[in-house]
């Protein structure tokens, strides 16, 4: 008897779910495809209810954060005095902005620390890119070369003064974006179009089950 | 346990039929082995377990020939234990002659004595050294055979038909002797009429037992001599006095120069001052060069165009998905966009997907708003960041087609035009997918430069026009504001932008001439 218990319960453990996203899913790929009121409102209502799950997995992930810093704290784990700060940090940010978001301590942290941190570190990248342009852009193969000179070319006739050096760089750069990078990014779109759908295919037909938790779902 | 005469399987005790091929069981309509007590299927001759030839129901085994090669005495005193009765003499003369080979086919000898045939048997040996064998007369008197042989056993098979003989007891002794097949160099399954059990034969007979095909070694052959060469000799050699060698120290990494360290150093940074310089100067000089020769690509055109062509009073959706990284060169294209949006007299929703493009929306549509007297409520809207990631664009239009802003928007109402800001293609691919494919809403875009490879495809896209308009970066900003005539941040940085692409050819450039002097030179790159 209690054999049996279990194996409804494991039964159920893993079909539950796997019927729950079939169902959804399809129900989905109908009211994406098909002007019906009454489905087109159900699917409405399952895409607000991801807005609210993903709101409570955001909570969930700031706990979690906190809770592992918390623990490497408490056993004086190597780097320690860094978690201190992280969740001093966010304690601070999350009661500043229990008024509210647009409350001014929140603001205030985001235009004084926030941005200007994120944007320092992004444009450290043009000294970067000028070093390794300097050092590494080398003419060592007939395939560097022709890296080289379509940087070059692009570099040159993205900005004004590209027209004083030749009419011509401007096209040609302009070619260069239209035809061959945007040829060779349609392909990848396309592709990653395809194993979208092969993916999405294997999740309704539950050969995938993602959101059962097993290491490898795939049975 | 009912062995299945048909198949082999075992079936329970009481089953009357296999379970495994369905065949009957059932000893009575079979014959019992007289050799091992296998139960047999009706009219096979041999048994299936041990090969000895199997009694018919309702015959004696004086009704059936004595095979050639059945094991004499063995087999019959099992004949007599069978049915009681001792064999006639004539049975032996029989016997003697299917010994010989006359009237007997092959293949009722059975299969373990089959094997023997390769074997010198006693016999043979008996007939091949026949001449070396003492002659009858030369046999000790107990070995010759007697004169009146025939008659005495003539008589002895009278008395013992008459008297009637009881089963014969084998002693242990004798029992032990018989040939065992399952314990012999036989095969089981290899038995004749023998079908497979298990495996994907299962249920064909006379199958190859699998030990002869991989019990038997190879054949040893031997090995063609090897003459190495002289190379080969010295190859061994050396590795045999590398091997030798004693151990010696890591080698040690000859320490850089401190003036190659010097040096390295003060290149990075040349080229550090050299990037500074091509932004900070023409910003301080406050050059305008760009202003008048900024040349305008057609899909900064194109979405000033579909701008231009909305109609005073239109809902323009517009999201800001950038955060403070990318701040750099999507804010100039917002402020230039917002201009003429609200120039056009559009009213604006404004939403952003990421919440640092929130902040960063926030303060520049307050900034232009304030600028053309735009009032908020009324002809704008900031809704603010929306979580839901690949949810949240739907979420937005069905509200919005919801009439959940019924004083702004009214309900049915959709925007005239969606205009995507993107510093990453995922927030572009997220509006395409979930708000333009869907709802057919004309959208155009300002993306970052890295995100460009990603959205010109669908700017390319003539058939769909899933993006009416493009604008890629500080340039295409720099692009609007001259297209519309406004200079603003992007043009007057334009120039900079300008001196800096120039510096990096001349860096790449520099650096190629380097490298290529100290190849000829001989230095490592």
């Amino acid at each position: 008897m209690r054999r049996l218990a279990q194996a409804i319960s494991v039964g159920l453990r893993r079909s539950v779910p796997m019927a729950l996203a079939i169902a959804i899913g399809a129900l989905m790929l109908v009211d994406f495809f098909f002007d019906e009121p009454h489905i087109n409102a159900l699917g409405s209502f399952f895409v607000e209810s991801v807005v609210i799950v993903v709101a409570f997995a955001m909570l969930l992930g700031l706990v979690n954060v906190l809770v592992v810093h918390f623990r490497r704290i408490w056993k004086r784990e190597e780097g320690w005095y860094y978690s201190i700060a992280l969740v001093s940090i966010a304690l601070i940010v999350v009661i500043a902005g229990i008024p509210g978001a647009d409350s001014r301590v929140v603001t205030w942290i985001f235009d004084n620390v926030q941005f200007p941190l994120q944007a320092a570190t992004f444009s450290l990248l043009a000294f970067f890119v000028a070093t390794a342009a300097y050092r590494g852009l080398r003419l060592r193969s007939w395939e560097s070369v022709a890296f080289v000179v379509t940087a070059v070319v692009v570099l040159v006739g993205q900005v004004p003064v590209g027209r004083y050096v030749s009419d011509l760089l401007p096209q040609i750069k302009d070619w260069i974006l239209n035809v061959p990078s945007t040829a060779g990014m349609r392909g990848i779109i396309i592709g990653v179009a395809l194993g979208t759908i092969a993916t999405g295919v294997r999740v309704l037909t539950g050969f995938d089950r993602p959101y059962s938790g097993e290491e490898d779902s795939t049975r | 346990m009912i062995t299945c005469p048909h198949c082999g399987a075992a079936n329970k005790p009481d089953s009357r039929f296999c379970g495994e091929c369905g065949e009957p069981l059932g000893v009575p309509q079979g014959v019992t082995c007289p050799m091992c007590d296998t139960p047999n299927a009706p009219g096979v001759g041999v048994c299936a377990k041990c090969g000895a030839q199997l009694i018919p129901p309702g015959l004696s085994v004086t009704d059936i020939p004595l095979r050639a090669g059945e094991p004499g005495e063995g087999a019959l005193a099992a004949e007599a234990r069978l049915d009681g009765r001792p064999g006639p003499a004539d049975d032996i003369a029989q016997a003697e002659e299917a010994e010989a080979g006359s009237g007997v086919a092959e293949d009722v000898v059975a299969p373990w004595l089959k094997k023997l045939d390769g074997f010198p048997s006693e016999e043979r040996s008996a007939g091949l050294r026949e001449e070396d064998q003492p002659k009858s007369s030369e046999l000790p008197e107990w070995l010759e055979v007697p004169p009146d042989l025939e008659e005495m056993l003539a008589e002895t098979s009278a008395t013992v038909s008459e008297e009637g003989v009881a089963p014969a007891e084998i002693p242990s002794w004798l029992e032990a002797l018989r040939p065992d097949e399952e314990e012999g160099d036989e095969e089981p399954a290899a038995a004749p009429g023998m079908a497979e059990i298990t495996g994907s034969l299962k249920g064909i007979k006379g199958t190859l037992g699998i030990e002869p095909v991989v019990a038997i070694p190879r054949r040893a052959v031997p090995l063609p001599v090897a003459t190495p060469s002289s190379a080969s000799y010295k190859r061994a050699e050396l590795f045999g006095a590398v091997v030798r060698e004693a151990a010696r120290p890591a080698v040690e990494v000859a320490p850089r120069r401190r003036v190659e360290t010097l040096m390295a150093s003060t290149v990075r940074w040349i080229i550090y001052l050299i990037l500074f310089a091509g932004v900070a100067v023409p910003l301080l000089l406050g050059s305008r060069w760009s202003e008048a020769n900024m040349p305008v690509t057609s899909g900064t055109t194109a979405m000033y165009e579909a701008i231009e062509a909305l109609p005073a009073g239109s809902v323009v959706l517009i999201s800001h998905d950038y955060d403070p990284g990318a701040a750099g060169e999507m804010v100039p294209q917002v402020e230039a966009v917002l201009r003429h949006l609200m120039q056009r007299q559009a009213r604006l929703i404004n939403v952003s997907l990421t919440p640092e493009g929130s902040r960063l929306a926030q303060q520049v549509v307050e900034r232009v708003a304030e600028e053309h007297g735009y009032v908020y409520g009324v002809q704008y809207l900031s809704l603010g960041y929306v979580t839901g990631i690949e949810a949240a664009p739907r979420i937005v239009v069905e509200e919005l087609r919801s009439g959940a802003w019924s004083g702004f928007v009214e309900a049915g109402e959709d925007p005239s035009l969606m205009v995507e800001f993107a510093g990453t293609p995922e927030y572009l691919r997220l509006w395409l997918e979930q708000v333009q494919g869907p709802y057919g809403l004309p959208m155009v875009a300002g993306v970052s430069a890295t995100a460009d490879p990603y959205a010109r495809p669908y700017y390319r896209n003539e058939a769909q026009r899933q993006l009416l308009g493009l604008m890629t970066g500080l340039v295409g900003a720099a692009e609007y504001e001259r297209h519309s005539g406004e200079a603003g941040l992007a043009l007057a940085s334009m120039d900079s932008q300008s001196v800096v692409h120039i510096a990096m050819v001349l860096l790449i450039v520099v650096g190629n001439v380097a490298y290529f002097g100290g190849r000829l030179r001989g230095k490592p790159s």
